[in-house]
């Protein structure tokens, strides 16, 4: 049964070396089906809470949990697991590999996670019908799915990102200033598919921008700065 | 480990940047083309030297060092240092230890190529590669004064054949200027191949030796000499005063060192007598050298390749950093990372190695007929075999071992990137 919490961060800090403490989080949650829009500007720990979550980087102390499962003590491989399985991950751009067609970027999560490879219909052909619904869901026609990702404008590329994370029922997509290099127009129609397709498949997402005019897309707004205590003391 | 999909993403990825990929993998081809053929045509040369003489027991000639009897007697390189007379080669062949005793008269040439006078038993006692005889490819051996046999790549190279007649030169060097243009010998025999040195020998017999240095004086023919007429010295017994060595089989194998000692302290004129095994692997030992050096370069040439494939994948890591950070980002452990680059190093070494090999057999099948015909290397292999299998398998994993290299580096950079794709 899936938990209510999908993340929760209590008094998390970290740091690369004893000496100093980069990010000090009090309590970071985040329920099921809910958006939250994370206001962060360049050199406000914004990397590294993404690492924290996603089990790249480990705490100095406190707890992150994902849907229940606490990540601080999973070992490197686990946590690498944990990733694979309940997160979805959305980059400025470039988020594909492009020595991979469309439809191989978007079942990749499925080759790391055999629960996200069974959530997504279990055999390959299975998983590649789930793709292909995604990227149509997303308004990419069927006709790019064997193509090079050179091929696609940035906007497409974005939204194959989306279908990429999506793929599979990720509890929690987490979305890097994904609308950067788009214009005003593609930023809020990505945003509103983004939010349609996150609510189809009941994924909570954390949006994280320096642009506060798109809080208004999100259910709740939080402050990277204040919300780290040691920018905020 | 997922090895289908670290090995499908490491093709993928090595086929995208295929242009750096390719020319590293025609750098390891070129290397392992380059070491595989020098330690072929060592083998090569090695066995085509152990195979240059056998069922001979002793070499005899004039006291000189047993290398430089051995290489001129038998390889045909080099000046004797002097000559045995004629009654020693008589005394040692009627010694009753003393099987069959050879004689071998060296001082001319044809066209660079050196001439062996010698008997008609040479062609029935001089054995190769272990037991294998001299045989006849066409014609027989000498029966007439002016009888002559080439070796095959004599008669290959100048396009002799039976019937053919050719002048000698007087010196063993590659030029002279006196020639026996007055006698000339007639083609009666060709010999197989035998990938030694008897192919590029022309055989004589010791009495035609002597008979166109009839009347010769200190070394140069007189007005004399040039009006013997060939009918009249067919007419002469023509006994040498002297040979140049001695080819000799022992009535028994025990008693050869002692024959050689006997021949060693020989009362009536300094001799030298080597056992043809002994001193070619003496020769061989002087000769290896050059035969270490090359195994050296060529496995330097090796370890350039292999740091050329690391170098490779070293410069395209930080451009690659994006590439690491998605995969990570969709749950790519960190094991994942290090096995795609490990892949990826190895894969360019197995890729190069294999076509570094399919060039070596290419082109020896191409060039073997030339090699066998120039330098004897009768035996340079056709097929690849295990060797070269192992040559593959170690290379691809000593070139994946150095991909840990460039591996740790992108797993640290990927912890410390987290999940930001940063370039």
């Amino acid at each position: 049964m899936r938990t209510e919490t999908v993340l929760d961060v209590r008094d998390v800090t970290f740091g690369y070396d004893a000496a100093e403490t980069l990010l000090h989080i009090d309590e970071l949650k985040i329920a099921r089906g809910e958006s939250v829009f994370l206001r962060g500007p360049s050199g406000s720990g914004k990397s590294t809470l993404l690492g924290l979550i996603g089990g790249v980087l480990p705490p100095r102390q406190g707890h992150i949990s994902i849907c229940g499962t606490e990540m601080t003590g999973l070992s490197a491989g686990r946590r690498d697991q944990m990733r694979a399985t309940h997160l979805g991950i959305i980059f400025q751009q470039l988020n594909l590999l492009p020595y991979l067609n469309i439809l191989q970027n978007v079942t990749l999560p499925c080759r790391f996670s055999a629960l996200r490879a069974k959530r997504a219909g279990g055999e390959s052909q299975a998983i590649a019908e789930a793709a292909r619904r995604l990227i149509g869901e997303l308004g990419i026609g069927e006709d790019f799915l064997t193509r090079n990702v050179g091929t696609l404008s940035i906007g497409q590329q974005q939204r194959v990102a989306v279908a990429r994370a999506l793929i599979g029922g990720p509890d929690l997509i987490i979305a890097d200033e994904p609308t950067s290099a788009l214009d005003s127009e593609n930023r809020d129609r990505f945003i509103e598919l983004l939010n349609a397709q996150r609510k189809t498949y009941n994924c909570s997402l954390l949006f994280v921008s320096h642009d506060l005019s798109l809080a208004k897309y999100f259910d709740r707004s939080l402050d990277l700065p204040q919300l780290n205590q040691v920018r905020a003391s | 480990m997922k090895l289908p999909l670290i090995m499908g993403l490491a093709l993928r990825s090595l086929w995208a940047r295929r242009t750096t990929a390719l020319l590293t993998i025609l750098s390891i081809a070129t290397a392992v083309l380059l070491f595989m053929a020098v330690e072929n045509l060592r083998h090569s040369a090695r066995a085509s030297f152990e195979r240059t003489i056998s069922g001979t027991d002793l070499i005899v000639g004039a006291r000189s060092s047993p290398v430089n009897l051995v290489l001129y007697s038998v390889f045909q390189i080099g000046d004797p240092t002097n000559n045995i007379t004629w009654e020693t080669y008589q005394e040692i062949e009627a010694r009753p230890d003393v099987a069959w005793a050879i004689p071998i008269s060296l001082g001319d040439t044809h066209r660079g190529y050196r001439v062996v006078g010698t008997t008609a038993d040479y062609f029935e006692r001089y054995k190769y590669a272990g037991d294998r005889d001299i045989a006849f490819e066409d014609g027989q051996a000498f029966s007439d004064l002016f009888d002559t046999v080439l070796g095959a790549q004599v008669a290959r190279e100048l396009g002799y054949e039976r019937g053919t007649t050719l002048t000698l030169s007087h010196g063993l060097g590659g030029t002279s200027f006196v020639n026996h243009e007055e006698k000339p010998f007639r083609v009666v025999g060709v010999l197989a191949s035998t990938g030694t040195p008897v192919d590029r020998s022309v055989y004589v017999s010791v009495a035609a030796v002597e008979a166109i240095h009839m009347g010769w004086q200190n070394g140069t023919p007189t007005a004399a000499s040039r009006s013997v007429s060939q009918g009249r010295l067919r007419a002469l017994d023509l006994q040498p005063e002297s040979v140049t060595a001695l080819l000799i089989g022992a009535t028994s194998k025990i008693q050869t060192l002692r024959l050689q000692r006997d021949l060693n302290t020989y009362a009536q004129e300094p001799l030298t007598a080597v056992i043809p095994g002994v001193a070619l692997s003496q020769l061989w030992g002087t000769v290896s050298i050059v035969e270490r050096a090359l195994a050296i370069v060529s496995g330097f040439v090796i370890a350039v390749g292999l740091i050329g494939v690391l170098t490779s994948i070293l410069t395209t890591l930080n451009e690659r950093r994006r590439e690491m950070a998605i995969l990570r980002s969709v749950g790519a452990r960190g094991r994942t990372i290090v096995g795609l680059l490990v892949s990826e190093a190895a894969l360019i070494a197995f890729i190069g190695a294999v076509l570094g090999v399919v060039l070596l057999y290419a082109l020896m099948w191409a060039f073997s007929p030339y090699l066998e015909a120039r330098f004897s290397l009768g035996s340079v292999k056709a097929l690849p075999g295990i060797k070269d299998g192992i040559v593959i398998i170690a290379l691809t994993l000593i070139s994946g071992a150095l991909g840990l290299i460039p591996a740790l580096i992108a797993l640290k950079r990927s912890v410390s990137d987290g999940l930001s794709t940063r370039i």
